[in-house]
């Protein structure tokens, strides 16, 4: 089981889910704060939720307002950063990039893709903190990239 | 020696629990997490309807928040009763017309988000090297409508 865990969390990196910025999470959590990662994450599911539906919201509006699309994604791309979701942030950047070009399909497109990685990047974590709370919080004291 | 008291505005909870995180780790005592400037005003005893002015060593607040930004919190304090104590903007923009706008407008610091150890660890030194702040050794207190100075 611990291999296990040890693999999953390895496979994030690996396949270019997270980056460092989640390794920076896990080095603040100690026995005072031993579900720092996992709270943190819930919270940013939580506080995204409605930085997408603002975001969905403005794309609906015709015509679209490109500069809002472009401040409203700033906002969730620098949320994203803080808990190191990778892909996710690629995502976000190629959405700003069709915003600076006024590209409304690109847009559209990639704020697709963010939404399928950020709910993909979900799915992961939420497996994985359950197999960390079986384990225990020992398998958090080794943690090689 | 006591630690440096902190105060974290943010207005997303998990920015602010990841800020508060950051910042007991590097030997801060955060007081308070708040979500917007108004509030952190409102906390600081700098409005009309809370004057108890709170004792504070760093203001870290979020640049880009619903209500008053960062920046125009940075201006207030700067303008109040708490113009010593250090304000850190931190923003996931790293424009630099708006780095100099803060740091012209008196910010000790502005960081770039993601926050990391290392940052906040600087942040800990320059504070600490910059020397104390006039400003957190004043308790307001009334007496019979007479402001007392501690």
């Amino acid at each position: 089981m611990h291999r296990l865990v040890a693999n999953t969390r390895k496979s994030f990196f690996d396949q270019g889910y997270l980056d460092e910025q989640f390794v920076q999470l896990e080095e603040l959590q100690d026995n005072s704060n031993p579900n720092f990662v996992e709270e943190v994450v819930t919270l940013f599911y939580r506080d995204s939720a409605r930085l997408l539906y603002n975001l969905d919201q403005a794309l609906e509006k015709r015509p679209l307002d490109f500069n809002k699309l472009d401040s409203l994604m700033h906002q969730f791309k620098g949320s994203c950063s803080s808990i190191g979701a990778k892909k996710v942030k690629i995502e976000c950047t190629n959405f700003k990039a069709y915003c600076n070009a006024r590209n409304a399909e690109g847009c559209k497109r990639t704020f697709h893709h963010a939404k399928r990685e950020y709910t993909t990047l979900k799915k992961k974590l939420e497996s994985y903190f359950q197999m960390l709370r079986q384990v225990g919080p020992t398998e958090m004291a080794c943690r090689p990239r | 020696m006591n630690k440096l008291r902190a105060l974290v505005v943010d207005d997303e909870k998990s920015q602010r629990r990841s800020a508060e995180r950051l910042l007991e780790k590097s030997s801060f005592d955060v007081i308070a997490t708040v979500e917007s400037g108004e509030t952190a005003l409102k906390f600081l005893g700098l409005t009309e309807d809370n004057d108890v002015m709170v004792d504070v060593d760093l203001i870290l607040t979020d640049h880009d928040m619903k209500g008053i930004s960062g920046y125009e919190l940075l201006l207030k304090l700067k303008n109040s009763e708490l113009n010593n104590v250090p304000v850190v903007i931190m923003s996931a923009s790293d424009d630099e017309e708006r780095i100099k706008k803060c740091m012209d407008g008196g910010a000790l610091m502005y960081l770039v988000k993601p926050l990391t150890i290392a940052k906040v660890t600087n942040l800990h030194e320059a504070i600490v090297a910059a020397g104390p702040s006039h400003g957190k050794w004043c308790t307001l207190l009334q007496a019979n409508g007479v402001m007392l100075l501690d």
